[in-house]
């Protein structure tokens, strides 16, 4: 998928889509634009009058009306551009739903080939190792490997199985090991990959409670100036001041809140792409925005604060033995051994002497439910193993003097300890832990600039807790927890105040996914947790929470700071049509063009063209958002203002009066 | 006929009959807007 926002492509499709959304039965969905249209017709039947019959001002109508049309393209333009993207998403998931045969099982054992859009919710198919999953589904029988890529991008198989949080399973996906009976949990057309497509194609597309709110002040404002417009000429007449319609209807498209109006749509819809492109669905635009919002986050210790293996730490001797003589023996008993722990423990080794050199072994020892110990059988006899305590304690020749404080320290600290033995001497113990991932630190401190709240919360025993949770930086931990205390700790947020994100895989995560704001669920947890959140991870990366609310954020901040800048450019602009309005009547109002304007008719053109081709010059910053970085909300509006506002007060003065000058060196001015 | 409809558009500005069809539109969109801005959420 081309990625670029102006790839060839996609300019071109929203080019044609463009066009087609002129259609006032859409534009009637966006008050403002509506409003700038049907003008637009009006003044495009008074300047085909004015042509028709020889008007003086049948130039500058025509000027007029072709720029009202231009201002409404430019919006439907953005929008169009907007949703494209989504579109090329949605084309590359359309591929990966295919139609393939299924093997269905009958309650009575006899298996028959069908389509797989045949399948109903509580068929049960049997997937063999190669077969394309054919509908989303939960593993009731088996395990086996299943390659993710066609929907994560991620090419590392995963593992599917029957009982605990990895059951389901997605169709179009493929099974590549061993045999699976799966639950078809989706009817047709409901799938997964259907409710994506919908999703990113924005077919059902809803205005989000922030936009309804914007639309109607939007819609207000612009229903103000409307009234104001229509009665200028007879409340004016009063006091002998009257315009022409074409000004009125140019500044009716000039003072109403068009830049903000025609964009709205495009920036709502690019910050759901933003998301996608993070391998993220939103179920909404509300969940995008509500991550805006967020206050608190829930995060799990294991997997998303810490790395989830747990690494060797240090090599602790035992009786007269030295760290050195623990540390060889330790590399002795992992040189063979590929876990993350294993190798964790090589790397550890060899940081500490850095000469150790890989022995001949003539014999490995897998780690086994069973023996719950693993090792290696040397070349030159010595037997070397590494395990729990409670086997290695019956393995071992005698027990040394403290060593069950050794091991009792360890564990209090919510670490794990390792025996290492040679020739079934204990020689010392290796201290694995949990540690926290790089970078993780620097991202918490950064949610909290953000004025965000952290709890981290685990299972583990306080102690481990308060040390992990002080190692990170969390505000706040919750140690000792079950899955299901989860929707506790969400709800006492909530009764602060507060708006909470949380993330999720298993199925009793899913009632706390459903009563969080925001919930962020992983691709390879059960489908239970999937329904329940509002968000889905394609790549099952938990720390992306922290990524969500940051788009959350910048879509939030791209709409306020494009509602500064449109609003605050219409202060130029009285300054640029008043006096133009009421030059023949009221000349002392001539001071106010303190810019020096060369006539009223230019003066009125140049605030119009520069109302028009800022929403196309625009358009970048809607679909990019604002520039963005985890600050607090008080510095972040500071700049904001500073930029958009001053940005906006100034700008709209030097374009107006470029415009001016080009369009008088042109002669393109009635 | 056509001499009339020359006269009105010959000064398209100042005719009261466009005028009034301006504020008739007017009235139209106060109307829409009004509307919206009671069911928001229907748009």
């Amino acid at each position: 998928m081309n990625k670029g926002v102006y790839s060839r492509r996609i300019l071109i499709e929203a080019f044609a889509d463009s066009i087609k959304k002129l259609n006032p039965r859409h534009v009637m969905g966006n008050p403002v634009m509506f409003v700038v249209e049907v003008t637009f017709f009006f003044a495009l039947i008074l300047s085909i009058g004015a042509w028709i019959f020889g008007s003086s001002v049948a130039v500058f109508d025509s000027e007029i009306s072709i720029l009202l049309l231009l201002t409404v393209w430019f919006s439907t333009f953005a929008e169009a551009l907007s949703e494209g993207r989504g579109r090329a998403q949605a084309e590359s998931l359309r591929k990966t739903r295919k139609e393939v045969r299924a093997q269905k099982i009958a309650d009575d054992g006899t298996i028959t080939e069908v389509d797989s859009s045949e399948l109903v919710k509580g068929d049960k198919v049997l997937v063999r190792a190669g077969d394309t999953i054919p509908n989303d589904g939960d593993v009731i029988k088996g395990s086996g490997s299943v390659d993710e890529s066609a929907i994560t991008g991620e090419s590392a198989p995963v593992i599917r199985e029957s009982g605990g949080d990895f059951t389901s399973v997605t169709g179009g996906t493929t099974l590549l090991s061993d045999e699976l009976l799966i639950e078809i949990t989706a009817n047709p057309g409901e799938s997964f990959l259907d409710r994506m497509i919908t999703l990113v194609e924005g077919a059902t597309r809803q205005k989000t409670p922030n936009e309804l709110a914007l639309t109607t002040v939007l819609a207000g404002f612009t229903w103000i100036l409307t009234v104001i417009i229509i009665t200028f000429n007879t409340l004016g007449s009063f006091l002998g001041v009257t315009s022409d319609i074409t000004v009125l209807y140019g500044l009716l498209a000039c003072l109403a809140p068009t830049t903000i109006g025609g964009l709205l749509p495009a920036i709502g819809i690019a910050g759901m792409d933003r998301v996608t492109q993070f391998n993220v669905i939103a179920t909404s635009g509300r969940a995008v925005e509500a991550a805006g919002d967020v206050t608190t986050i829930i995060l799990d210790k294991t997997g998303t604060i810490t790395i989830g293996n747990r690494l060797a730490q240090e090599f602790i001797p035992l009786g007269d033995k030295t760290e050195a003589d623990v540390t060889r023996a330790s590399f002795l008993s992992s040189v063979s051994d590929e876990t993350p722990e294993g190798r964790s423990i090589v790397a550890l080794a060899q940081k500490l002497i850095p000469d150790l050199t890989r022995p001949d072994v003539k014999n490995v020892i897998d780690f086994s439910a069973s023996t719950k110990m693993s090792g290696v059988d040397l070349a030159d006899g010595r037997e070397v193993r590494k395990g729990a305590f409670d086997v290695m304690s019956d393995y071992v020749r005698y027990v040394p003097q403290g060593f069950k404080e050794i091991i009792d320290g360890i564990a209090q600290r919510g670490a794990t300890p390792l025996v290492v033995s040679v020739d079934r001497e204990p020689i010392g113990v290796i201290h694995l832990k949990d540690t926290v991932k790089p970078g993780m630190r620097e991202r918490l401190q950064e949610l909290r600039e953000m004025g965000i709240k952290t709890i981290m919360v685990t299972g583990d025993n306080r102690l481990t807790a308060a040390t992990i949770a002080a190692e990170a930086g969390v505000d706040d931990y919750v140690a000792e927890s079950k899955p299901e205390d989860k929707i506790k700790i969400v709800e006492a947020e909530q009764k602060q105040g507060k708006i909470v994100a949380m993330t999720g895989d298993g199925t009793n995560d899913a009632p706390a996914l459903a009563q969080a704001d925001v919930g962020l669920a992983m691709n390879s947890g059960t489908q239970a947790a999937k329904e329940a959140a509002n968000m889905i991870d394609l790549d099952s990366d938990p720390t992306k929470l922290i990524d969500v609310v940051g788009i959350g954020k910048q879509l939030l901040m791209t709409r306020g700071s494009i509602t500064t800048f449109s609003v605050v450019t219409d202060f130029a602009k009285y300054f640029t049509i008043l006096p133009a309005i009421f030059a023949a009547t009221l000349p002392a109002i001539s001071k106010l063009d303190f810019i020096n304007l060369q006539s009223p008719h230019s003066a009125i053109l140049a605030a119009v063209i520069f109302n028009t081709f800022v929403i196309l010059a625009l358009i970048p910053l809607a679909m990019r958002g604002v520039k963005y970085k985890p600050k607090d909300a008080t510095s972040t509006l500071i700049r904001n203002v500073a930029v958009y506002g001053v940005g906006g007060l100034l700008t709209p003065f030097i374009a107006i009066k470029a415009i001016d000058l080009l369009i008088n060196y042109l002669h393109i001015v009635a | 006929m056509h001499m009339l409809a020359s006269q009105i558009f010959m000064d398209v500005s100042s005719t009261t009959l466009i005028y009034v069809a301006f504020v008739i539109l007017g009235i139209i969109l106060v109307g829409y807007l009004t509307y919206v801005l009671i069911y928001p959420e229907r748009f």
